[in-house]
């Protein structure tokens, strides 16, 4: 069972989809994240297994080699890949209650920006770590997130802007969620943004890479 | 025989010529200095001169068969024709009714760029270019990019004012100070055509541009604009003919449209690429019925911005890398940093050294000069993050170049011809942009550098008001894309980061 499991955390680090997949080319023809959890699934190995300590152990890798400057964009995208590729075939699990995950985070992209690379890298990493990920999209409005924080009571908000023009906007949504919610965590990314502005404009967390934010939440799942 | 009057600054004769002899020789054989890159081919168009009631003639190719007066270049235009280019549209001069407020008539047509402001002073009755000056733009202190100054604009209520008030004080700055020299009086300057970003374009009407940068980007206007200089407080003919030259989009400007037409590849040249590279990289594709163009924020990376070492093409800035020592730096004197040029080279060197994995990755610090050899007594070097910023930037080209092909249908061999505008196109070289993926290989010998278009577009539309009816073309068959929202952009976006050595 350690074997499946170690195997599935490479992919997923490497960016191994499926084996039809050409990338990465040193592991052409070899199985993928799709058929080895689908595999380990069919063996018996326990959802929350699969999850801590395959998905999560290979998104931490990339995670952390991000934010070192060892792999770029293209990689981590590659290793979200693969990870959605496993995911998909344990939230049926997820669905039935039959699998717990450790809570939910609602992500988007504020009101006028369109840009979301940034806000797909958080979202795949943060699923990819065990999480519920509720993605609005790009160009969300304050209502909207509004909306959704009323839906899901526990979720930790994340909010994404990469214009300075657009980051004015986060301060317009956190003091909507927070005029009703006011302990209501929001977390806030995106490359004009710095932990100032976080402080400024009263949102909880800022983190310049991705791994920052999965780290945050673990720490508040961990109480 | 016919009677040849030939009228330059210093002297003005009259004499008879053999009928049919051609131009050229005879203005050569008068003592005047012409000069033919093409060795009167008739190919470069560089030996123009301008006959009265005929407008601009090509020397070499021009038979004198009757009486008529020759108007030669200005020796300040002698020298910009000069570095003109081959491929430039010309047009004969017909400047419109306003050339007749003055009996010494002279237009300004201005290039308004993010960072750099270009003003060419032309004589309207000949169309003989008098003067160009690129002088920064003072909105600069506001931020280096349009999205800083539209948020200056959005975040101070009299913001795009203020903005406004930094250009026209500039242009009348330089609108004194011509009429000052040329010794004319502030009111022979009669016409003033601008090109620039459509950021630019609104900033100068004093319209709030803040639209431009939220979706759905829409901005407030795109059509031309004809106003009476009096209406901006210029200091020129108050009833001074002032036009802004026509855009397409938020991001698309009259400098981009203007500057396409400017063009006039050869015939062989069915589709071809045009590519601005700045702060935002503009970039076209023209076939023979639809112009598909795009814009893709490639990041001030090129620019000098975000670069550790970074800095524009100024004195001092490494311009061209061929391997440790063996640099050419702006000015030959010590190095303080490295432009957008010698970046590419460097990274195409470290590629291909196996420095630079194909991933990106490197492991340090790669030292370009040391402490001992820069002018700044610290080492100047690439850091693994400059690298990064590299591959942004490059991406974001080159994933708008795909997709501006995959709409049109064709392939990279398919095209042609590739025409890098501004400054930036005079330096790159194409094989190490293909190298590091900026630009497709295919298209390597075939780049050329096209100079300001945007200010050749003014200039064109100063000189000739023919030059509306080829913008009005061009504009009809323009088709914008926007990729922020475009389905592949994102994935083309992430995987074109990767080199492929």
């Amino acid at each position: 069972m350690d074997e499946i499991l170690k195997q599935i955390a490479h992919c997923v680090e490497f960016g191994k989809i499926n084996n039809a997949s050409p990338y990465p080319p040193d592991m052409k023809g070899q199985e993928g994240a799709d058929e080895l959890t689908r595999k380990a699934l069919d063996s018996g190995v326990p959802v929350e297994d699969i999850l801590t300590h395959a998905l999560i152990v290979g998104m931490k890798n990339v995670g952390v080699k991000f934010r070192e400057n060892k792999v770029f964009v293209p990689q981590v995208l590659m290793s979200a890949k693969a990870m959605g590729a496993a995911m998909e075939h344990l939230k049926p699990h997820f669905a039935s209650g039959a699998a717990k995950r450790k809570g939910t985070f609602i992500i988007g992209t504020v009101e006028g920006d369109l840009h979301d690379i940034g806000k797909n890298l958080v979202s795949m990493m943060v699923e990819g770590n065990g999480y519920e990920v509720i993605d609005l999209g790009v160009d969300v409005s304050a209502g909207k997130f509004l909306a959704e924080a009323e839906k899901y009571p526990h979720g930790v908000i994340g909010l994404s802007a990469l214009l300075t023009t657009t980051m004015v906007n986060m301060e317009k949504i956190v003091k909507t969620i927070k005029d009703k919610y006011p302990d209501r965590i929001i977390c806030i990314g995106g490359a004009p943004v710095s932990d100032d502005f976080c402080k400024k404009i009263n949102a909880d967390f800022y983190s310049p890479d991705p791994q920052g934010a999965v780290e945050f939440l673990n720490e508040l799942a961990a109480g | 025989m016919p009677r040849l009057k030939i009228l330059s600054k210093e002297v003005s004769l009259t004499e008879k010529v053999p009928r049919g002899a051609m131009l050229l020789d005879i203005l050569r054989t008068a003592g005047h200095e012409m000069y033919t890159p093409c060795g009167g081919q008739g190919t470069c168009g560089k030996c123009r001169v301008y006959v009265r009631d005929r407008g601009y003639v090509t020397s070499c190719l021009f038979p004198v068969m009757e009486d008529m007066e020759i108007v030669l270049p200005e020796p300040s235009e002698a020298s910009i024709m000069a570095e003109q280019y081959a491929h430039t549209r010309q047009l004969p001069a017909d400047p419109g009714p306003s050339a007749r407020l003055s009996a010494h008539p002279y237009g300004v047509a201005v290039d308004l760029g993010t960072t750099s402001l270009v003003f060419h002073f032309v004589n309207l009755m000949t169309g003989a270019l008098v003067e160009t000056r690129a002088i920064l733009n003072p909105q600069a202190k506001y931020g280096a990019d349009v999205i800083s100054r539209i948020n200056y604009c959005v975040l101070n209520p009299q913001g795009a004012r203020i903005l406004q008030q930094e250009i026209i004080n500039t242009v009348n700055a330089e609108l004194l100070r011509f009429a000052g020299n040329a010794g004319t009086g502030k009111t022979d300057v009669v016409r003033i055509c601008f090109t620039g970003n459509t950021t630019m374009l609104h900033i100068l009407l004093g319209v709030d541009p803040g639209p431009i940068a939220y979706v759905p980007f829409t901005p407030a206007f795109t059509e031309e604009k004809i106003l009476r200089a009096a209406d901006l407080d210029l200091e020129c003919h108050p009833g001074g003919e002032v036009k802004i030259l026509p855009s397409l989009s938020a991001y698309i400007g009259s400098d981009i449209v203007a500057g396409i037409a400017s063009l006039k590849p050869s015939t062989a040249h069915k589709n071809y690429l045009f590519l601005d590279l700045g702060t935002n990289g503009e970039m076209a594709l023209c076939t023979p019925d639809r112009i598909y163009c795009c814009s893709s924020a490639a990041g001030p990376a090129f620019e000098g911005a975000n670069i550790e070492h970074g800095m524009g093409a100024a004195e001092g800035a490494i311009m061209s890398y061929d391997g440790p020592g063996r640099f050419r730096i702006i000015g030959d004197t010590r190095p303080t940093g490295i432009c957008g040029s010698g970046l590419i080279d460097l990274v195409a060197w470290l590629l291909a050294g196996g420095r630079i994995s194909g991933d990106g990755y490197m492991a340090g610090d790669f030292i370009i000069a040391t402490a001992a050899e820069s002018a700044t007594g610290q080492a100047i070097c690439l850091t693994p993050k400059d690298v990064r910023e590299v591959q942004l930037a490059k991406s974001a080209v080159a994933s708008g170049i795909n997709i501006l092909l995959s709409h049109a249908g064709l392939s990279a061999d398919q095209i042609d011809a590739l025409y890098l505008a501004g400054g930036f196109g005079n330096y790159i070289r194409p094989a190490n942009a293909a190298s590091i993926g900026l630009i497709p290989r295919e298209l390597c010998a075939r780049a050329m550098p096209a100079g300001n278009t945007s200010g050749t577009g003014a200039l064109l539309s100063l000189r000739s008001v023919s030059f509306d009816g080829i913008l009005e073309e061009i504009l009809s068959r323009m088709k914008n894309l926007e990729l922020s929202d475009h389905p592949d952009f994102v994935m083309q976006f992430a995987m074109n980061m990767e080199f492929h050595t």
